[in-house]
């Protein structure tokens, strides 16, 4: 009854609103126009009878991935945190040289790619220190100056590398004999096990997907009549989770591919993982447990298993379709991709959490004004260590997928030339806009390698045989008129920063029951338990209690315990 | 036992503030009791915005000669906290905020927004639970987003709250200001000129949201006004700041008696009478 009411005067102040929500507006003609040009420069070569091979695409696909990821990076410090980090390529290097100096020292190369994330990240928080003393101008310029000073030290020592730097051997070299074909090692590693599940699992999701009817089973619409009081507010969070839980499954499988250490099979691993899925699946359709209590399917839950799954069949398909010549380098190619796009989707998902989660919100505020944010409680110091850790976490895991792209580590490849092409990237894409950001890195990338491809075309005679200059330095000056447009005319990018994200807000209210005794759900319960054994209450008093604004849960909770005595 | 003194929910004393030889507050002590508006008046550069700086930690005192208290009533018991040298945040998680005269908003955010940044102690807040646990925040978000609307239908503002901050006026960033801090919960809101650059109307609307928020919420307010007469008449305890120090305290029948308060306004324009 009351939260009924409740629902009614809520509804009632949204009703008031003058406007609705605006929806992201995107720049579409400019993506497409950008996007189009350069993809036509791209193919043009290829048509004309350039080297088309497939190590071009991989090789190109996966700049882009790195790329995009490393301009995810960026953006979270320039377009969320507000800190303009111009010395980006140092902390790309930390991360490259971490990875194979624990590799050199014996360290397990997966535990090496993770301990290279963790020292990109505290140089970060290092880096956090003359952020909090130095406004955002005398901090970029003390940034630049760090990245060099990683460069010059590097350089300078024997014991890291000197100036001749390091080879990085790809683990996936050591996995399959020169002679096999792909095809042969999947037959080999008795996968054929696999491959007839994922078939099965997507003719079955085709085909509750197809009937509605059968569909009613698993989806569990949100009930619209009463949109304040949904029974099921935590199936949409346990869905969450399980979204979360399914990508990262998904990378367990590239990485073990990639390293090949599950069992000398990297196509066990993908057993391992439809596996465990499975027990999940049959779990949770079942059983009630703390974290996964017994809910219906939701679409976007099934969306994900068949973007996982198609992301496993994709690789296998390729596989087959192109024949795998010389296995050391197409194959080690192909595989460098797939890891590529894998962290590249991973670390999206992570980032575009984090941004629409309070924290974000909360870093956002700090980034238009600081001031402001802390005169309501936030601290500075503890947002700025917590996001320029976590982004150069990231730039950290990029900088090791370069290092295994490029094929060497040397302080000559960390120039903070990559560091303004990441700016161009997130210029053009859209600052504060995760997808602006991998979109910027596209169109970069793609016109880099684009143009180091056009020099084949003088090959191909008749009108292209008068081309005689350098490509390479021309699309340089090509990416600088680009900037330079971009800043007069579009300023915001092909993306714009998507500054009203009321719709998401009044959309959550809508999802989520409001009655938090009634439906409070375990996971909840045991969180909040453990949480007010650690002093922090503010789980425990969760129910509204109409304009109380000075209501106060400490107040609550001391009460309470007065009771108690 | 209970005189007026035990019932302060703020005490500050002898507060000094100098910027390069100007003594812009220079031994000021304030009270303010529980359940008394408090004003503190005095013409321009009388040093009353450096002095909410200084007390709300944003800038530092000139030297430990002073102290200053901060008391939190929950039911009968109190809470007093000794906030001489405390972080600006520290303060504020504390319970008592503060406003600036230039009202700062997140302009790039909805006012709705701008409201949802205030909560303290969100658990989305936190790195972890900001990604993995979205089924923890998600429920406390709908409160805290359920809260912010009744906030904003109190302050007459729910109708522009799909507008950016940026977008509305300046009499909204003023009530938006005050909104976002009643989001944290607080028990003492520091106004620094709520109403400066406000048309009189909309100004006297202020007011009254402010005095309905002492009365029916029991939040304590101290008060920044330049223009004494504006607050005269609702003030229960009023201080009036003349070159950094308090020339008078008192009710605002003794205030506007007192002739060292008439002369320190005298070098204001006429106008502002
Ligand atoms: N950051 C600062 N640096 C130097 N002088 C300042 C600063 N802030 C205030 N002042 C000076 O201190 C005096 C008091 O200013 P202020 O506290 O803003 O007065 P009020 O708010 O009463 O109008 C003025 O003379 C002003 O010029
Ligand atoms: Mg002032």
């Amino acid at each position: 009854m009351i939260n009924e009411k409740l629902n009614q005067t809520v509804e009632d102040i949204i009703a008031k609103a003058e406007y609705n929500p605006k929806s992201q507006t995107v720049n579409y003609t400019l993506a497409i126009i950008m996007g189009g040009l350069i993809f036509l420069s791209f193919v043009l070569p290829l048509v004309f009878g350039g080297s088309t091979n497939l190590d071009y695409f991989t090789f190109t696909i996966t700049f882009i991935a790195i790329f995009a990821g490393l301009s995810l990076s960026l953006n979270m410090e320039v377009g969320f945190l507000g800190l303009p980090n111009f010395g980006k390529i140092g902390f790309i290097a930390v991360g490259a040289y971490s990875y194979i100096l624990f590799v050199n020292s014996g360290v397990n190369e997966i535990l090496s790619f993770i301990f290279a994330g963790i020292s990109a990240g505290v140089f970060g928080i290092i880096l956090t220190l003359p952020s909090l003393r130095l406004k955002e101008d005398y901090f970029a310029i003390v940034t630049i100056v760090v990245g060099e000073i990683i460069r010059e030290t590097v350089r300078n020592q024997h014991q890291l590398g000197g100036f001749e730097g390091f080879a990085v051997p790809l683990p996936i070299d050591r996995l399959y004999p020169s002679n096999t074909t792909f095809l042969q090692n999947i037959l080999l590693n008795n996968n054929s096990i696999s491959i007839i599940l994922i078939t099965l699992i997507l003719i079955f999701l085709y085909f509750i997907y197809l009937n509605q009817k059968y569909s009613k089973i698993y989806a569990v619409p949100y009930s619209i009549s009463e949109p304040f009081v949904t029974k099921g507010g935590i199936q949409e969070e346990v869905e969450n989770g399980l979204i979360n839980f399914t990508i990262f499954l998904g990378i367990i499988v590239i990485v073990l591919n990639f390293f090949g250490s599950f069992g000398g099979s990297p196509n066990g691993a993908i057993d391992l993982s439809i596996l465990i899925l499975l027990i999940l699946l049959f779990f949770q359709r079942n059983y009630k447990f703390a974290l996964l209590r017994k809910y219906d399917i939701h679409w976007d839950f099934l969306k994900t298993i068949i973007v996982f799954m198609l992301y496993i069949i994709f690789s296998y398909v390729l596989g087959f379709v192109f024949p795998v010549n010389s296995l050391s380098t197409t194959l080690s190619n192909w595989y460098n991709m797939l890891l590529a796009v894998g962290v590249l989707l991973i670390s999206y998902k992570l980032i575009e959490d984090i941004v629409k989660s309070p924290f974000g919100r909360t870093m956002r505020a700090f980034r238009d004004d600081d001031t402001s944010a802390i005169s309501v409680g936030k601290s500075l110091l503890g947002y700025r260590i917590k996001g320029l850790a976590l982004s150069n976490m990231f730039a950290g895991f990029f900088g090791v997928l370069l290092a295994y792209q490029v094929g060497s580590i040397t302080p000559d490849g960390y120039t903070p030339t990559t560091t303004f092409t990441l700016y161009i990237m997130i210029i053009v894409g859209g600052t504060a806009n995760n997808i602006g950001a991998i979109f910027g890195a596209f169109l970069i990338q793609l016109l880099f390698q684009a143009a180091s491809k056009m020099g084949d075309l003088q090959n191909v005679g008749g009108i292209f045989a008068g081309l005689r200059f350098d490509f390479v330095n021309f699309s340089l000056i090509v990416v600088g008129v680009v900037l330079i447009l971009f800043l007069i005319f579009a300023p915001e990018g092909i993306f714009p920063e998507q500054k009203n994200q009321n719709e998401r807000y009044l959309k959550l209210l809508k999802q989520l029951s409001l009655d938090t005794e009634g439906s409070k759900s375990y996971l909840v319960r045991i969180l909040s338990f453990f949480m007010s054994i650690a002093g922090d209450n503010s789980f425990r008093h969760q129910n509204l209690r109409g304009l109380e604004f000075t209501e106060n849960t400490d107040e609550k909770s001391s009460n309470y315990e007065e009771e108690m005595k | 036992m209970e005189n007026e003194s035990d019932n302060f929910v703020f005490k500050a004393e002898n507060i000094h503030k100098y910027f390069s030889g100007v003594k812009a507050v220079n031994g000021a002590s304030v009270v303010v009791q529980k359940g008394k508006l408090t004003s503190l008046i005095g013409p321009n550069g009388s040093g009353k915005s450096t002095f909410f700086n200084v007390i709300t930690g944003f800038l530092k005192p000139e030297l430990k000669s002073g102290n200053i208290l901060f008391r939190r009533f929950r039911g009968k018991r109190s809470e007093s906290y000794d906030i001489w040298g405390m972080a600006p945040e520290s303060i504020a998680l504390k319970g008592m905020v503060r406003t600036f005269q230039h009202t700062r908003n997140f302009p790039d955010m909805t006012v709705l927004e701008n409201m949802l940044v205030s909560p303290p102690r969100q658990i989305g807040e936190s790195l972890i639970w900001g990604f993995l646990g979205s089924p923890l925040w998600k429920r406390q978000e709908a409160q805290n987003i359920v809260k912010a609307l009744e906030i904003l239908d109190f302050l007459e503002i729910a109708h522009i709250m799909n507008n950016l901050a940026s977008e509305i006026s300046g009499g909204q960033q003023k009530l938006l200001a005050i909104g976002r801090l009643l989001m944290t919960s607080p028990s003492l809101l520091l106004l620094d000129e709520p109403v400066a650059g406000v048309n009189p109307t909309l100004a006297n609307k202020v007011f009254d949201k402010i005095i309905e928020l002492k009365e029916s919420q029991g939040i304590d307010i101290l008060l920044i006004e330049h223009n004494m007469d504006v607050v005269m008449s609702f003030s229960d305890q009023i201080f009036v700041l003349a070159e950094g120090q308090v020339i008078a305290e008192g009710d605002s029948a003794t205030i506007q008696k007192n002739r060292k308060v008439l002369d320190a306004y005298l070098g204001e324009s006429p106008d502002e009478a």
